[in-house]
């Protein structure tokens, strides 16, 4: 720009030197517009306000998030134009607008432009896509700013950032089998296993039981002694056990099978939900990394509500691939579980390379279940009962991005 | 084809033709005729490519660039053979006048170059960077056009400057225009953008072109002169001082080229003048003007003036027109656009409408009657406003919740609880700090957008119902529990401890 003003200067006066009107009013006017742009500059982006709003900070696979941006000139002059580009990481997609290329590799941009009058507020409404699991951001946007005739005059980064997850595709399943609750020959006969406030019903009076057990009203009416039952103090807990790797081999050379892995996570999603219908209390364990520094990802084992979507924003925030040998996790597992808990061994592979592992679990104390995803799952479920686990399909009625049902089938 | 891109490109055609009617003047005062060839005949020969451009090109594909050439020679010739004298010269003469015929109308061939510059617009939108460069070279070069024109002999000088200075003046308005115009449409990169939204900009556009043209023109004509006086008193201390505080090589090149230049025009016009070439005297034919120069600025000035303004009126009109059109797309693409002047809401701003109403209020003396006067100011502004049945406290945590919330409110709803709830008489120097936050938090939360949806609706900010747990975890609904830093996975989350084991 000093170029310019200095051969503007020049025109000027060579213009008047020679006395040529016409130079001095090229030179003038040139002058004129980069005292123009300069004011400009100095002005800046300071009367633009920009907001950008996330309807949610997760949402289920295939629903849209609302995504609401607005511009705010908050000036008395007008912005002959204003451009926001949101860089939005790998995977987000808007509805309503196809993404620009970003500046960094992986990355994408949303890019809005308008001309503002002065005051004006501008407000666009797209909806974000969620057709992809994972965790994604918006941000940070960088805007840009041009003077009365156009020129660009101001750029600045703002830092705002929005992140949402997309959970997993969850899927109707068929009815799971209880878990095993204290039955009638484990039901505890001491008080310190029974929760008093969950009452159960009545049973016939057995010889031990307290008198003060007995329930009167019902005795009378059936005509012999009947006792009160109640609930145990404590259901058995359900740990799903998640096998990231989805082909078999070393965990470090399982490869890319990204379609194969996110059927798997719609399968354990799916399960997590059914079980948090149920209110048990359970909790998921994999062997992936979720951004943190630890190579295990895991829920602890809650019925607080809440808990299903804790465990679906694991899911969404976990890797496609596998940080260590699923052996390795499931001996983690037997430190970790009570004796009593039901471990859902989610896998997509042959269960051989692991049954010592299983096994293991099993002597802790833990009952196994192993439910086979993927094309195998037949015969690896049948491997897994021919090893003595207890074994089940996961079936899905179609691609996982549309199956309508999932079939837990012995 | 949308007026958006209709409109730059008709201001860059108008351009192209201003500057080549500057040339074609200089070429007519050259060979001692009056300007012949004006903005409207090349201006009719640039849209004449275009059009063949765009029509004929797709059609002839590669063998488009031979009929092109043809079509621009023969445009080219038609602005020759449309001055009269050449037309008497040739019917004269037969062939053996064309020498004559040739230098009777050199600037009519300019309309092949018309021609050519239409063809190079054809492509639509507008190419900004195309019309900057035209600019860029444009200014420099008519300057040089203008400085080579003055040096020819009286009376075609004074002719060719007032007749340069208008189109020039044309283009620049032109050019600046359509530069501006073509900048918006292409500046998002395929994200459009319609001007005709904002017909603040256009007027102010089009002042600051006006301004800037009459400024100079203004300027050039009257303080030519003082100007040059000054720059000389001033040029060698100027250029002292300049070597001294350290010109960089850039510069002293610049000036160095700008010298050389003029030197060497003013040595090959003063040698081409010396030979008798372009004299006054010399020519056979009439002089085209009479007159005084000086009055013939005057009105060329004139004239453009009133037809700056008029070209003034006619944008905001078409602008006005086109506003109307545009505000029907505005709806489809589901946007919305409202002048917000933040303080005010309908348009009157609520602290006066508020006032007008209750008359003057007195200042507040205390943290309480700061608070309730905080709160009225606050009253129909969602979602800063007060909720019904909200504490102090409450209001105060949900605004910082929503992230609007300031320090000085916090504290003031704290002094306020401690009064109201707590029966503790607070310190002078207290109530005057909260007094002080009031204001404080006063203007930080009126800066806020007013929530119009709500306003609108008739929706007030309002307290939670129902079998809520204010400010406990159950408020928020399932899984409010766990704070959206304490998911699984994130670094330093309490889960993350746990599995952890520390």
């Amino acid at each position: 720009m000093a170029a310019r003003v200095l051969a503007a200067g020049a025109l000027i006066v060579l213009g008047s030197a020679l006395g040529v009107p016409i130079a001095i009013v090229l030179g003038v006017v040139t002058l004129l517009l980069d005292l123009v742009h300069v004011a400009w500059q100095r002005r800046g982006l300071e009367p633009i306000r920009y907001t950008r709003r996330l309807g949610a900070s997760r949402v289920p696979f295939g629903e849209r998030i609302a995504l609401e941006i607005e511009a705010w000139n908050r000036g008395s002059l007008p912005v002959a134009w204003l451009r926001a580009d949101d860089e939005a990481s790998l995977g987000v997609e808007v509805e309503e607008r196809d993404l620009e290329d970003g500046g960094e590799p992986g990355t994408s941009v949303l890019r809005n432009a308008w001309t503002m009058r002065p005051w004006e507020r501008v407000r666009r409404r797209f909806h974000v896509l969620a057709e992809r699991r994972g965790v994604f951001t918006l941000g940070p946007v960088e805007l840009s700013a041009g003077d009365p005739f156009a020129r660009r005059v101001a750029v600045e980064v703002r830092p705002a950032l929005d992140t949402f997850l997309v959970w997993p595709r969850t899927i109707p399943t068929t009815e799971l089998e209880p878990p095993d609750r204290f039955g009638d020959r484990e039901r505890a006969i001491a008080a310190l296993a029974e929760d008093p406030s969950r009452f159960a019903g009545v049973r016939p009076y057995a010889p031990g039981d307290p008198i003060r057990r007995i329930h009167a009203r019902a005795s009378a009416r059936v005509g012999e002694p009947m006792v009160k039952r109640f609930e145990p103090s404590r259901d058995r807990e359900v740990l799903i056990a998640l096998d990231v790797q989805a082909a078999d081999g070393p965990a470090w050379d399982a490869g890319w099978a990204d379609d194969d892995v996110e059927s798997l996570y719609a399968v354990t999603g799916s399960i997590a939900r059914a079980i948090a219908l149920r209110r048990v209390a359970f909790g998921i364990l994999a062997a992936g990394y979720t951004g943190a520094e630890t190579r295990i990802a895991s829920v602890p084992i809650s019925s607080a509500p809440g808990q299903a979507e804790r465990v679906l924003d694991l899911l969404a925030r976990l890797s496609s691939h596998a940080s260590m040998p699923f052996e390795r996790l499931l001996l983690v597992a037997t430190r970790r579980v009570r004796p009593g808990t039901t471990v859902l061994v989610v896998t997509a592979r042959d269960p051989r390379s692991f049954v010592p592992a299983l096994r293991r679990l099993q002597h802790a104390g833990a009952d196994v279940v192993l439910v086979a995803a993927g094309a195998q799952a037949t015969r690896d479920a049948a491997r897994a009962r021919e090893a003595g686990f207890a074994a089940r399909r996961a079936v899905l009625d179609g691609h996982w991005r549309t199956a309508e049902r999932l079939v837990l089938a012995r | 084809m949308p007026l958006g891109v209709l409109v730059p490109l008709a201001l860059a055609l108008v351009a192209e033709a201003a500057w080549i009617a500057v040339l074609a003047g200089l070429l007519d005062s050259f060979a001692l005729h009056a300007p012949a060839t004006g903005i409207p005949e090349l201006l009719a020969a640039a849209v004449a490519g275009l059009v063949a451009a765009r029509a004929l090109g797709p059609r002839l594909g590669d063998g488009w660039s031979r009929v092109a050439v043809v079509l621009a020679v023969a445009a080219g010739a038609v602005g020759w053979l449309a001055s009269p004298e050449v037309r008497a010269l040739l019917r004269a003469n037969g062939v053996d006048g064309l020498g004559d015929a040739v230098a009777a109308n050199p600037g009519g061939w300019l309309l092949a170059l018309a021609f050519v510059r239409g063809m190079a617009h054809a492509r639509l939108p507008v190419d900004a960077q195309r019309l900057g460069t035209m600019i860029a070279v444009g200014v420099p070069g008519l300057a040089l056009a203008a400085i080579v024109g003055g040096m020819i002999g009286d009376p075609w000088r004074g002719a060719f400057l007032a007749t340069a200075q208008f189109q020039v003046l044309v283009f620049l308005a032109a050019g600046i225009g359509s530069l501006a115009l073509a900048r918006l449409t292409q500046v998002a990169d395929g994200v459009r953008i319609d001007w005709r939204r904002n017909p603040a900009w256009l007027v102010l556009l089009g002042a600051l072109v006006l301004v800037a043209a009459l400024g100079a023109a203004w300027i050039g004509a009257s303080a030519g002169t003082t100007i040059a006086t000054a720059a000389g008193a001033l040029l060698v201390p100027l250029l002292v001082v300049g070597f001294v505080a350290g010109f960089d090589r850039y510069s002293v090149r610049l000036i160095a080229i700008c010298l050389l230049i003029v030197a060497a025009v003013q040595i090959a016009v003063g040698a081409i003048s010396s030979k008798g070439g372009f004299t006054g005297g010399a020519p056979a034919l009439s002089p085209p003007t009479e007159g005084n120069p000086q009055a013939q600025q005057s009105i060329a000035l004139g004239a453009l003036a009133v037809v700056l303004v008029v070209a003034v009126l006619v944008v905001m009109l078409l602008a006005r027109l086109w506003l109307r059109r545009s505000t029907r797309n505005a709806v489809e693409e589901d946007e919305e656009r409202t002048i917000d002047r933040g303080g005010e809401l309908d348009g009157t701003p609520a602290t006066r409408r508020r006032a007008s109403r209750l008359g003057r209020r007195s200042r507040p003396s205390d943290a309480v009657e700061a608070w309730l006067a905080l709160i009225a100011s606050l009253e129909g502004r969602p979602p800063v406003e007060r909720g019904d049945g909200e504490t102090p406290a409450e209001h105060a945590r949900r605004l910082r919740a929503a992230g609007h919330g300031t320090l000085a409110l916090d504290l003031l709803a704290a002094d306020v609880g401690l009064t109201r709830f707590g029966r503790i008489e607070l310190g002078a120097s207290e109530q005057r700090r909260a007094i002080a936050r009031a204001r404080t938090a006063g203007q930080a939360l009126l800066a806020v957008p007013v929530d119009r949806d709500a306003v609108t609706a008739g929706a007030t900010a309002t307290a939670p119902t129902g079998p809520v747990t204010r400010g406990g975890r159950k408020a928020a609904g399932p899984g409010a529990d766990i704070t959206g830093d304490d998911q699984p996975g994130a670094e330093g989350s309490i889960l993350t401890r746990i599995r952890r084991g520390f």
